[in-house]
């Protein structure tokens, strides 16, 4: 199955593989590292669930989860090799997120022999200095060249920190340097972004970013701007659901017990909500009431699970990201604007129309 | 915000495209026609650990 297939309608199954990690990451979000593993059996019984159930979705992705599910090949290997002896009428792709740790010898070898139904995907936090400010100083054990080389399609996942902000630039265009076509750098989540300077460093390292950009026209953007600015000129709409939690997506902890997502599990939330609790399906209005007349709703990303574990209501965004996310919107309405200029982007008449709108709305916010 | 602040001049040149798109389209057409596709996966808007398309732009999971 070529991953690169948006098209079908896919579900996302997520394995809690393991809760332990052999990082200890500064920003990470699972509150409880235990040694427990999820056994074999818990797994198959799940795969047999989802690939009987998934009515309505025309493919289904495994994510092997963690902790860093690396830890528990041996469970990965059984459970991908069973799959294979199934006859699950779904296409599937197994995709392992992973530190890249253990990634070497015998992992690289088994990755390699199954490179057609398992992906991995690394977590790499730019140069690294940066990478070792934030992920326990592994950037030398990680054979980042296995990634580059063999998950050409595969984003690098780049977290941006609160301590590393200020080199963002810096370490998106490292990544791009080791060869990654496909940077997903995302602003850290529950840390305190009250910082010093915050707007000034942004603006100084996203215009930085434009520039890199626009001077290297090939390379695909970092997901910073994957801002759809149109959205802002349709101000009749209600806000969509964010995200496929609970509706597309479904996680498993260890003990089997299933979730709207990962974010919702007992490792990251004090009162943990199960899929039977909460039907995301039924929500009318995924609306914050604090948000309505913010002119950045429709772009402003949330996540559920994070609003109800940092401040017990899942459509109470975090207020204390505002700022990085108009400054993300006005970095997007340079880099465009530069863009239509110089004729980089070709888009649609209705799409050029409204970005132009969108972006005269963003400018004369600032 | 000194360095994302577009100047006059880039807006007026963004303006000018503006005017004669409504010009040879008219304004109904370029308001109207956006097709706005509906979430239908996760793809693109979390990173419930699936990071195969563009891994969205919060990092829930911080990993």
């Amino acid at each position: 199955m070529n991953i690169n297939d948006v098209d079908p309608k896919r579900k996302i199954v997520m394995l809690t593989l393991t809760e332990n990690c052999n990082l200890n990451c500064i920003y990470c979000f699972e509150k409880a590292k235990t040694k427990k593993v999820m056994s074999i059996e818990t797994a198959k019984n799940i795969l047999t669930y989802e690939f009987n159930n998934s009515i309505g979705f025309d493919e289904i992705e495994i994510d092997l989860f963690g902790g860093e599910p690396t830890l528990c090949m041996n469970v990965i290997k059984e459970l991908v090799e069973w799959t294979y002896n199934q006859n699950f009428h779904k296409p599937y792709i197994f995709f392992l997120e992973t530190n890249g740790i253990l990634v070497h010898d015998d992992i690289q070898e088994w990755l390699l022999k199954n490179i057609e139904c398992v992906c991995a995907g690394l977590s790499l936090d730019g140069m690294k200095e940066t990478h070792n400010k934030n992920r326990s100083n592994s950037y030398d054990k990680i054979d980042i060249d296995f990634f580059v080389k063999n998950y050409p399609d595969q984003s690098i996942r780049m977290t941006i920190n609160n301590n590393t902000v200020s080199t963002l630039s810096k370490d998106i265009i490292h990544l791009h340097s080791l060869g990654f076509d496909k940077v997903a750098s995302t602003f850290a989540h529950g840390v305190d972004w009250n910082i010093d300077n915050l707007i000034e460093i942004l603006d100084d390292e996203l215009q930085k970013l434009c520039n890199f950009y626009l001077a290297n026209p090939e390379l695909k953007e970092c997901s910073i701007f994957d801002m759809d600015l149109t959205k802002l000129v349709q101000t009749d709409k209600k806000p969509e659901k964010w995200c496929g939690t609970g509706t597309h997506m479904v996680s498993y902890d260890i003990n089997g017990e299933s979730y709207p997502c990962h974010t919702f599990q007992e490792n990251t939330t004090s009162n943990p909500i199960k899929l039977k609790d909460f039907d995301f399906g039924c929500v009318k209005d995924f609306g914050d009431k604090k948000c309505l007349n913010c002119i950045f709703e429709s772009i402003c990303p949330t996540c559920y699970g994070m609003n109800y574990a940092n401040n017990g209501n899942m459509f109470d965004r975090d207020k204390s990201i505002c700022n990085i996310v108009k400054i993300t919107a006005l970095a997007v309405s340079y880099l465009r604007t530069k863009q239509i200029e110089t004729n980089i982007v070709k888009m649609e008449s209705n799409d050029l129309y409204q970005t132009i709108q969108a972006i005269e709305i963003i400018q004369n916010q600032f | 915000m000194e360095k994302l602040k577009l100047a006059k001049s880039d807006l007026i040149k963004v303006n000018q495209i503006k005017e004669t798109l409504m010009k040879e389209y008219g304004i109904a057409e370029l308001l109207s026609a956006k097709n706005y596709s509906t979430i239908t996966d996760c793809r693109g808007n979390c990173d419930g650990g699936c990071t195969h398309k563009c891994g969205g732009f919060w990092n829930p999971g911080n990993h």
